[in-house]
């Protein structure tokens, strides 16, 4: 689905590359999660999927990206707006329209789609988001988080079959965050859309994506299943991360001593684990 | 001693509902780690906003160290209260890292040197030192977060007000931003931390303030809060994996007081020793 080849990639006004030789295959239906520390090129690294590089973001660009056969620098980021969703880090940048309904139309009457269709996607997509109280908001007035459910609305209606999201829950309460962590594996297990994920809080990506790329310096560290990447701490903190609370508390655990023979890579694992213990 | 005191405050958006804060009183003292917590619209942002003079009560009174706020300008109230905006893109104007810190400190009429030895402090302690003459818009999310603290910082507020300060930044620069709290604690400062990362409430914060629709709902000890797993159903936030997974535990006979991980790590190792 997604094929980038050896891309070279350096902002005009940065003092060096921000990306370098990054090559990365990724077939539909996946769920992957990007990361990395922060200014390592992850965002940059998304750009690439939309087509925001080469045609938005100026600078030297080298090698080759293709979306579903696509190559990003013969098509306009209209035309791929139709395949890729995607949610910038910032949530104000993204608001266009005065009220949160409009907002959620604005991108499908620009692509054409008839107003019976749009009203059965806004409130579907209202519903699986669970905004329905922020309907008749203005969006001006929306806080951070609920801007960010605002925008995945959205991006949702206009059924892409990528989704790329830039930090989508960094806004968010626990409560919100655990709704569109669900709401996230429904798309990808029941609808089959591939979703990439930007992501800090690595205890989220436990529970929630397949694959785990790590970004640092502009280059692919690391590429593999969750629990193969998020349970190896040596990894982690080497790339000036922090393994996740999980880990951390597992691996104390083997350093006081205790009888540990599997780092769990799920809290659901762990709570059996520690379970056993207490008996 | 307290250093902020806010008294029957009564604030709304909309002139014609219920306002949000309705007769709302809370004193906050010196030397303190404070966790506001509280859903997406609680008025959590809305209560720091109003601290700091953008927004103005419609009745009730807000002191800073006993002197009352009302007549003061923003400006002013910025000389005691530093807020770091959850959106780190408004408080930035110049086009370069250095500029946005000298500007901060332009109001203070620090001398040259004293001026520099901040800069260069701030740039350090936060890593920013590489993109001194960069243009803050071509910095990550992250790096404008980091830059946005540190022109609070900079200016040495008494009282220093976060709004999620966590979002958009790696674990590693969170330890950073921890370690810097703590220096502001041991200072005898104010840090009122505005937060959904319950993590970092539970480790970092003598006291969570828990909120809903303008009313306080929790204010009292940080071990206190989490020890009963109430205190979130009331304001509807949920718990974190962490705590999710050692309430239910509890059935199985972990101890109540158990909340953080070297608490669980010290009951096993006694456990098998």
């Amino acid at each position: 689905m997604i094929s980038i080849k050896k891309v070279n990639f350096q902002y005009f006004q940065s003092p060096n590359l921000v990306l370098k030789d990054v090559s990365l295959e990724i077939e539909e239906g996946e769920f992957i999660g990007i990361i990395g520390p922060t200014g390592c090129g992850k965002s940059t690294l998304c750009y690439l999927l939309n087509g925001l590089i080469p045609h938005s973001m100026k600078g030297y660009f080298d090698g080759n990206v293709r979306i579903m056969g696509r190559n990003t620098r013969s098509e306009t980021v209209d035309e791929l707006s139709n395949i890729v969703g995607y949610m910038l880090q910032e949530p104000s940048f993204q608001i266009i329209t005065p009220n949160v309904e409009s907002e959620i139309a604005f991108g499908m009457e620009n692509s054409g789609i008839d107003r019976e269709t749009m009203r059965e996607r806004i409130d579907y997509v209202i519903k699986i988001l669970g905004i329905k109280h922020l309907r008749k908001r203005v969006t001006s007035d929306l806080s951070e988080g609920e801007k960010q459910r605002v925008i995945l609305a959205s991006i949702l209606a206009l059924e892409p079959r990528l989704l790329v999201l830039d930090e989508c829950s960094s806004m968010l309460d626990l409560t919100s965050k655990q709704e569109l962590a669900n709401t996230l594996r429904q798309l990808n297990k029941k609808q089959g859309k591939t979703i990439v994920m930007i992501e800090h809080d690595l205890d989220f990506l436990l529970d929630l994506v397949d694959r785990i790329i790590l970004i640092n310096d502009g280059k692919i560290i690391a590429d593999g299943s969750t629990s193969e990447i998020l349970t190896n701490s040596e990894l982690i903190i080497q790339n000036d991360l922090v393994p996740p609370l999980l880990i951390q508390l597992f691996n104390d655990f083997k350093e006081n001593l205790l009888q540990v023979e599997k780092i769990p890579s799920s809290y659901f694992e762990a709570a059996e684990i520690l379970r056993g213990w207490l008996k | 001693m307290s250093l902020i005191e806010i008294k029957n405050l009564i604030f709304g958006y909309n002139p014609n509902q219920i306002p949000l804060f309705n007769n709302f009183s809370l004193t906050l003292p010196k030397g303190e780690i404070i966790s506001i917590i509280g859903r997406n619209g609680a008025g959590k942002t809305t209560l720091a906003k109003l601290m700091i003079g953008m927004l103005r009560p419609q009745k009730g009174n807000i002191l800073i160290d006993n002197e009352a706020t009302n007549k003061k300008t923003i400006a002013e109230i910025a000389e005691k209260i530093g807020y770091v905006f959850q959106n780190p893109n408004i408080m930035l104007f110049t086009n370069t890292v250095e500029k946005e810190l000298e500007l901060s400190l332009l109001r203070l009429n620090i001398p040259k040197e004293e001026a520099e030895k901040r800069i260069q402090e701030m740039l350090d302690f936060f890593n920013l030192e590489i993109y001194r003459k960069v243009h803050p818009r071509l910095l990550s999310r992250g790096e404008k977060q980091k830059l946005a603290l540190a022109i609070v910082l900079i200016q040495n507020p008494q009282a220093i007000i976060l709004d999620e300060p966590f979002s958009g930044i790696d674990i590693k620069q969170k330890i950073q931003i921890r370690d810097y709290i703590f220096k502001l604690k041991e200072q005898k400062r104010l840090v009122l931390i505005i937060t959904h990362d319950l993590d970092a409430v539970l480790e970092y914060s003598d006291r969570v303030i828990s909120m809903d629709f303008g009313n306080i709902i929790f204010n009292g000890q940080t071990e206190q809060f989490f020890y009963n797993p109430t205190n979130l159903q009331k304001v509807n936030l949920t718990e974190t994996y962490m705590l999710s997974m050692f309430y239910s535990l509890r059935k199985e006979g972990l101890p109540e007081n158990i909340l953080k991980r070297k608490e669980i790590i010290s009951y096993f190792k006694h456990k098998f020793s």
